[in-house]
């Protein structure tokens, strides 16, 4: 009720900008408490950092660089994921033995994938490592849900009306758990950026957006390390807006 | 649900099976379906059936046109059946844009169309007024001329006498009557 009037008073763009404003001048004010560049930078060096990034070629090359594996390690996860989740939901043993595994994943921190597979493996590689098992237990475990949840008397007729294996899982095992897998995907792709963003912090590849963060604290350059952390929210909205457009009316 | 059930019934095309709730009805229709295996004993059916659930059991994400062709039976064939029970015009609409009665005749034209040498269908003109109910009855009953077997479970007496054939009546759990 409260929000209906509200939306009545304010109009729509000042709902939007408002807020944005607000936060901005929050931080200003907490700029000027602080008073050391150092230690915070303001609205306006940090969009002066940002116009400098935008501008330099090799910037571009990084966020490319550092999409593409998050793209590469969102594929895996899913690919990997739904592999998984359809030997789980079809063989008993086979869940009674990676349940367990799974959950473990689910449960480790991000960090400790992160330094592991830094001894494993070339600084490149483990940004899609990491990310690419953020989303593997996700999807998994969404699949699994709506794979137990597929409507018993549809899967009853498609035996009666002899649909065979290929055709039960197209007719009637891919639709039903088609809203909780992209569900998965959506709620995956945060935390695969966030995940791979880490990594490349920790591991600081030749090409990547955590590499320049990493540049940027040793460098004490504030203004670029806010600067970088404003261009990963922003992708990562791109990318989770990205997603949601693709998927539209597809649920 | 079904206890030391014998039947033995190769004169009778068309079976008509009465009886009230829980009396195993539609357990024999499933056992004959294959959908359930008997502790024990033996079924002999003359090959594949069709079955009309006693829920439609259409699939939510398809037109009912899509529903019949999935099961194998070409596009033109599909709408034929659609329009005998009356939707030509719903064909291309998906089950939960149809009334209740729409939805049964649609998985009417479904079991009517998939090509089994046995049709089974449970309780099959529920939700049908008078004169639609009257319609399906006929067209079920076109049926005998094409199918080996035809197995029907209903509630009502004169949808039984309707349907010709054989009339079956069950009585209370366990059910044990031979014929």
């Amino acid at each position: 009720m409260a929000q209906a009037k509200c939306s009545k008073v304010i109009p729509r763009w000042a709902r939007a900008v408002l807020p944005a404003l607000f936060w901005l001048a929050v931080w200003q004010l907490a700029y000027i408490r602080v008073g050391k560049d150092l230690l915070l930078a303001s609205p306006w060096q940090t969009m002066s950092a940002v116009w400098r990034i935008i501008s330099a070629a090799a910037s571009w090359h990084a966020i490319g660089r550092s999409l593409l594996r998050m793209l590469c390690a969102f594929a895996i996860g899913v690919g990997c994921g739904s592999a998984i989740a359809a030997l789980t939901a079809s063989v008993g043993w086979a869940d009674a033995l990676l349940r367990p595994a799974l959950a473990a994943v689910r449960a480790t921190p991000v960090a400790s994938f992160i330094i592991l597979a830094l001894v494993w493996m070339s600084s490149g590689t483990v940004p899609v490592f990491a990310a690419s098992l953020m989303a593997l237990p996700i999807v998994w475990g969404n699949l699994t849900q709506g794979i137990a949840a597929v409507d018993r008397g549809l899967l009853e007729m498609a035996a009666a009306y002899q649909f065979g294996a290929m055709k039960t899982v197209r007719h009637v095992i891919l639709p039903s758990v088609r809203g909780t897998f992209i569900a998965a995907c959506g709620a995956s792709i945060g935390l695969c950026w966030k995940a791979m963003i880490a990594a490349e912090v920790l591991g600081a590849p030749r090409g990547a957006i955590g590499t320049q963060l990493y540049n940027a604290k040793i460098y004490l350059q504030t203004d670029e390390l806010f600067a970088w952390t404003l261009i990963v929210i922003l992708l990562s909205r791109v990318l989770e807006a990205a997603f949601g457009k693709v998927t539209k009316g597809t649920t | 649900m079904l206890e030391d059930f014998t039947w033995f019934a190769p004169d009778c095309k068309t079976l008509v099976i009465q009886g009230r709730s829980g009396s195993g009805k539609t357990t024999l229709l499933r056992l004959l379906a294959g959908l359930e295996l008997p502790d024990g004993g033996s079924i002999t059916v003359p090959g594949r059936a069709s079955f009309l659930f006693q829920e439609n059991r259409l699939l939510p994400w398809y037109t009912v046109r899509r529903s019949i062709e999935i099961l194998g039976i070409g596009a033109r064939e599909a709408g034929e059946w659609l329009a005998r029970v009356g939707l030509a015009d719903d064909s291309d609409r998906k089950p939960d844009e149809l009334s209740g009665g729409m939805r049964r005749r649609a998985a009417l034209a479904r079991a009517l169309a998939f090509p089994a040498p046995m049709l089974l269908l449970d309780e099959p003109f529920k939700e049908l007024d008078e004169e639609t109910k009257a319609r399906m009855i006929e067209l079920a009953s076109e049926q005998a001329g094409v199918r080996e077997r035809i197995v029907v479970v209903t509630h009502d007496a004169e949808e039984a006498a309707a349907l010709g054939g054989c009339v079956v009546q069950f009585d209370g759990p366990p059910l044990r009557r031979g014929q």
